[in-house]
């Protein structure tokens, strides 16, 4: 039996295979140029593996695949996972830009393949994934099978692995570690309990070197007060420089927000911040005040793609008129409040702390809604 | 042989529609539609009805605000498939209740009524997950290619409807009134923008962010208004918080009538009366239920990134 909160984990891994059923959608519409070419890789492992695995969802594995990679995704949901793509992207080339020997941190990423592509772009760089036991495994398993990945983070182990049971995945051990590339088999809510033991998971980790923690849809899962000690963690860990960069739903207190809540509630969701930090004036002085970040940055999704209301002409838009024309055209939006008012729903903030004044000048390039100095 | 009066209460209660009686009720709609002009002349009082979207519970609702179908006269501004879970019935019950009630009830084309948009938004899945083939689904958009574009009430002062809104090609209604509309909605021109476009705060004709028709701003309304001698514009089209929304010096409104849009939005909904003596009433309404029970199981989760 599974106790409550085993169950609600379970709800939060599968999340992950929603995201990548975005991005594969996006993806096959050509939305990203060049095309995500390892998303497939991670999609097949899952259709391998996911059987195997003890917590993801209620559903076979079977028909958890074919309900989330069956059906077509709205317009919206493809423009949506472009956008925010693209913003965090962007916002990574010029962290990189400025700091090209650096750490990226990606906290929850699940199958997320950005790693890769910016692994085979910047030399320099070190990078590290955190997640869940269960997906840190489906993500290893995805690596092995692709002689490209494996390249590109320098995998040089001959290592072959054959699960073809429970028991297997089971006692699998989901880490990584290569010289520059780590995938972390680790709870980040343990970091209450346990801060050191995490510190020595960090296999080759320099404090001293500039870091850039990305969470995307990942914190709002944790509840405020693990959300400060994640925060706080990397902040006290990395003091010579360290930035943050986070994606997630804000409620907004307003009917659609309160509908999302409930609707999301409906399918065992519970967004743990939801509320708590509510818009974009919130989250800045929780940032800023509860976790003690020096420079904040905070805009919305809306603004990013182009729908929001306010302008700032002086600044370089985050999608050029271009590439917004061309996105625009892959698919008709039926519906531009609609688009808008999700989009307006989803944050990103960037916040980051240093104790020798580094700071990362390009990140005024883009427009942002709210910024504290 | 179809019987409407028990398809109309079978059709309210969710039931199946045997899909000879769907073929037999759209070649009946069709040999009304066929009839009817580009541009409808609809007398007062007449109840003007935005976007449905499959939201059947909501029709419902719809018509116990705005009174039942044949006391209360209604002009529905098009958009009723797609996006909800029950176009199909939606689409079936004022598909009845124009058979039933011809001069009672009238139709326009919104821009998902086209065979292109209903295989992307949802209508298309809903026909072949519940009738297993794609005929239903056929059936109806063949009558989507004979609905008006849009509706004149009251005559000469009155209001001009329309799901979208102006076009760059066109100044006159008559440019409306001998245009081809049997055929699917095109990608551009007139018959595009009529059922795309949207007004804005904007100086002449702007590039739409939807991919199709225009946006226009209240130069483009005050200049279609005075040219064909109408005081208002009543459309559709978008999706306004609080049901309805006045621009441009009341030149133009936008009726919306799909309350919690996609069971997600949180907006409430409104219908317009228009009188004999062409003054306005709005009534809102809320969603029908929040209830997920109403929601059928085989149906696509409501998405958000998570």
């Amino acid at each position: 039996m599974l106790s409550p909160q085993e169950k609600k984990d379970k709800v939060i891994r599968s999340t992950d295979i929603d995201a990548l059923s975005c991005r594969s959608s996006a993806n096959r519409l050509s939305y990203f140029v060049p095309p995500d070419s390892y998303t497939d890789v991670l999609i097949q492992s899952y259709q391998k593996y996911l059987q195997y695995c003890q917590g993801y969802t209620g559903l076979s594995s079977g028909r958890t695949l074919r309900q989330s990679f069956g059906d077509k995704k709205f317009p919206l949901i493809n423009r949506g996972t472009y956008f925010r793509t693209r913003a965090i992207d962007v916002v990574i080339e010029q962290f990189i830009k400025e700091f090209p020997q650096s750490q990226i941190v990606s906290l929850g990423g699940g199958s997320d393949t950005r790693a890769y592509r910016i692994l085979n772009k910047h030399q320099l760089v070190n990078y590290y994934e955190i997640d869940f036991p269960e997906s840190v495994k489906i993500k290893k398993l995805a690596i092995l099978q692709s002689d490209e990945i494996k390249k590109i983070i320098d995998f040089k182990e001959k290592l072959s692995v054959n699960i073809n049971n429970r028991e297997e995945f089971d006692l699998m051990d989901g880490n990584i570690h290569t010289s520059k590339y780590h995938l972390i088999a680790y709870d980040l809510r343990d970091l209450k309990d346990d801060p050191t033991q995490f510190n020595q998971k960090l296999e080759g980790f320099d404090v001293n070197l500039p870091t850039l923690v990305l969470s995307e849809c990942v914190l709002c899962y944790m509840n405020p007060a693990e959300n400060t000690n994640v925060l706080k963690f990397w902040k006290d860990f990395c003091k010579e420089y360290v930035s943050v960069f986070i994606y997630e739903p804000m409620s907004l207190h307003d009917a659609f927000g309160t509908t999302m809540a409930k609707n999301l509630a409906d399918r065992g969701i519970n967004l743990l911040t939801f509320n708590e930090y509510s818009d974009l004036q919130e989250k800045s002085k929780y940032l800023h005040e509860t976790c003690g970040f020096q420079r904040v940055r905070l805009t919305d999704l809306s603004e990013i793609a182009g729908y929001g209301i306010k302008k700032n002409n002086h600044k370089e838009s985050w999608v050029d008129v271009q590439e917004i024309y061309r996105i625009n055209h892959i698919e008709l939006i039926d519906e531009v409040e609609e688009i808008r008012l999700l989009l307006q729903h989803y944050c990103l903030c960037y916040a980051e702390y240093s104790e020798s004044n580094k700071k990362l000048v390009g990140i005024d390039r883009w427009n942002w809604l709210e910024s504290v100095e | 042989m179809l019987n409407l009066d028990e398809t109309i209460e079978k059709i309210k209660l969710c039931k199946h529609i045997p899909e000879e009686d769907v073929e037999e009720l759209c070649t009946k709609v069709i040999e009304l539609l066929i009839e009817e002009a580009n541009i409808q002349h609809v007398d007062t009082p007449v109840t003007i009805c935005g976007d449905i979207h499959g939201q059947l519970h909501d029709l419902l609702t719809l018509f116990k605000t705005g009174g039942e179908c044949p006391t209360t006269q209604y002009l529905f501004l098009g958009d009723f498939v797609d996006r909800g879970f029950y176009s199909l019935e939606s689409f079936l019950l004022l598909m009845s209740l124009k058979v039933r009630y011809p001069d009672r009830i009238t139709l326009i084309r919104g821009n998902h009524e086209s065979r292109q948009i209903t295989t992307v938004y949802g209508f298309y899945d809903e026909c072949v997950r519940k009738y297993g083939s794609v005929n239903v689904w056929r059936y109806c958009c063949e009558v989507f290619d004979y609905l008006s574009l849009g509706a004149i009430v009251g005559g000469k002062g009155g209001v001009f409807c329309i799901h979208g809104g102006l076009s760059p090609d066109i100044e006159s209604i008559d440019q409306i009134r001998i245009l081809d509309r049997k055929q699917e909605v095109p990608h551009e021109g007139g018959m595009c923008d009529l059922l795309w476009s949207d007004p804005e705060e904007v100086s002449g004709w702007a590039i739409s962010p939807r991919g199709a028709g225009f946006l226009f701003g209240e130069n483009e309304v005050n200049s279609f208004l005075h040219t064909n001698n109408i005081s208002l514009i009543a459309r559709a089209h978008q999706l306004v918080m609080e049901g309805y929304k006045e621009m441009f010096n009341q030149g133009l409104v936008t009726v919306w009538s799909a309350p919690n849009y996609c069971y997600r939005c949180g907006n409430i909904a409104s219908v317009l009366t228009i009188d004999d003596n062409l003054n306005r009433d709005y009534k809102v309404f809320e969603a029908a239920t929040q209830d997920v029970s109403s929601i059928p199981s085989k149906k696509p989760a409501i998405e958000y990134f998570i």
